[in-house]
């Protein structure tokens, strides 16, 4: 395969996610807004407008089964760690209440999970996953997100967790066009979708791939990267 | 779909969750199968102390039956101090901590089972938690690695009976999200809600505590070093061991309709 063909696909791949960073950067710039100028005494109280946006935006696609903005520690006046997370479950939406005490073993601490600690002004765009989100979710997902910046600063993050069965169906279908074998794997090598039999998603590469090594019995063509911010890799490959 | 014909619900989240990760028994009555669900998923730390329930009406919907059988079943909550009830504009029903299994529950739980049924339940958890720690080790991230080890240290540390529950489920529960099966997942959780409480009577001394901690230290490393037939092999003897202190307790108990001491 050609060089501008696996950029290409890369492209359509992207393609897939762009509507939801669409979402992500509008929520992003909303709760920036809301943000009194000082910084002082930001509430919830503010974030009214953010709520309504979210409770729009969260049932524009099937795809999306949660979506939120998490604030930075103490970004919120008097909250160590604030959450405004709403989950679409069948025709209902329901706000995420989660346990944020760090003395007690069933903490979700989201300061130290990857979707919300890469997002930054160095990287606009997160995509974490496929994994369980056990007492989240509690579903396969994929999780993407945007920084939320102030004056250079992450103040939080807006967020949105993906149905993994659903992206799969949908980079399936861009992959099925694609006439070699072709993956997608993310920032952990792990594979999140493949037009082959071979390579299942879940499933962790030992390595990753670069253009020329071996992959199995396959040589890999070309490795392109989609748009969609940590790491992930379009990964074809031909006979030896 | 349009946002103005969802109500959205501010407080409703912690059960809906709960449809997710725990299935339902359909041998039981309705009342019972919604008291074991709710209180399996405060045992496993799905719903936390101070968590509000949706309205009766609400928790009625989403579990598909009659009012009258969401009281019955918050009736047999609040009796088991796992839910308290106020009145008022801003009441409702809350989440309790729970205060953990009195011995004699546990007791009465355990003399309940024969040493087989009790091998029948390990035999099915060391096929769950033995793949789950193989694949763990094919596919966890490295998120997944520190949790374990976190764990691990919080089981060392746990000073009261119910914090030991669920740092041991937490951790096998753990292993299996990072196996990335989410059936292996929902299985996990199911046995753990069987098994946990049985393993840590409050009369489980600093040794108990000492070994499995040991074993998850194990497990764990196991996991990091991506040795995917140790990290199986030592989770199926972590189970095997788990047994022979369940069935030690049980030859210690009398029969419930007291055949042994006849």
């Amino acid at each position: 395969m050609s060089r501008p063909r696996a950029v290409a696909l890369a492209r359509s791949v992207s393609a897939i996610l762009e509507p939801v960073f669409a979402r992500l950067e509008e929520i992003s710039e909303l709760a920036a807004a809301s943000r009194p100028s000082d910084g002082v005494g930001w509430s919830e109280a503010d974030l009214g407008d953010v709520r309504q946006l979210l409770l729009e935006l969260i049932v524009e696609d099937s795809l999306t089964v949660g979506m939120g903005f998490v604030a930075a520690p103490a970004a919120i006046d008097g909250k160590d760690r604030y959450m405004l997370w709403w989950q679409q479950q069948g025709d209902r939406l329901a706000r995420l209440r989660l346990n944020f005490d760090r003395a007690s073993i069933d903490v979700y601490d989201y300061v130290e999970m990857d979707w919300f600690r890469l997002a930054g002004p160095g990287r606009p765009r997160v995509t974490f996953g496929p994994y369980i989100d056990y007492s989240g979710s509690e579903q396969y997902i994929v999780t993407a997100s945007v920084p939320v910046i102030v004056d250079g600063h992450t103040v939080g993050i807006a967020g949105a967790d993906l149905l993994s069965r659903e992206l799969e169906r949908r980079l399936l279908e861009v992959l099925r066009g694609i006439p070699d074998e072709a993956l997608i794997i993310n920032a952990e090598g792990r594979i999140v979708a493949a037009n082959s039999p071979r390579w299942v998603p879940g499933v962790r590469l030992r390595s990753r791939p670069e253009a020329g090594d071996r992959l199995e019995d396959r040589i890999v063509v070309d490795v392109a990267e989609p748009d969609v911010g940590i790491g992930w890799a379009l990964v074809t490959t031909e006979p030896t | 779909m349009n946002a103005s014909h969802l109500t959205p619900v501010e407080e409703a989240s912690t059960v809906t969750r709960l449809t997710s990760l725990i299935a339902p028994e359909s041998v039981r009555g309705r009342a019972d199968e919604i008291v074991q669900r709710i209180s399996e998923a405060i045992h496993l730390g799905l719903l936390n102390e101070g968590d509000r329930l949706p309205s009766e009406i609400d928790l009625a919907a989403q579990f598909g039956v009659a009012a009258m059988t969401i009281r019955e079943s918050l009736a047999a909550l609040r009796d088991a101090g796992l839910v308290e009830t106020r009145r008022g504009r801003t009441g409702g029903s809350f989440i309790q901590r729970p205060r953990g299994a009195t011995v004699d529950q546990v007791r009465r739980k355990l003399s309940a089972m024969t040493i087989s049924e009790l091998r029948d339940l390990t035999d099915e958890h060391q096929a769950i938690a033995g793949q789950a720690a193989r694949l763990a080790a094919e596919r966890g991230s490295p998120a997944n690695v520190r949790r374990l080890f976190a764990l691990t240290e919080q089981l060392g540390a746990a000073a009261t009976q119910v914090d030991r529950v669920r740092a041991d489920c937490r951790f096998h529960v753990e292993i299996a999200v990072a196996s990335q099966s989410i059936r292996l997942t929902r299985r996990e959780v199911e046995l753990q809600a069987e098994l946990s409480e049985l393993l840590w009577l409050p009369s489980a001394g600093e040794s108990e505590v000492a070994v499995a901690t040991d074993a998850h230290h194990a497990i764990a490393a196991a996991v990091l070093a991506e040795d995917a037939p140790e990290a199986r092999r030592l989770a199926e003897e972590h189970v095997t061991a788990n047994l022979r202190r369940l069935s030690q307790l049980r030859l210690s108990l009398a029969d419930p309709d007291g055949s042994m001491e006849a």
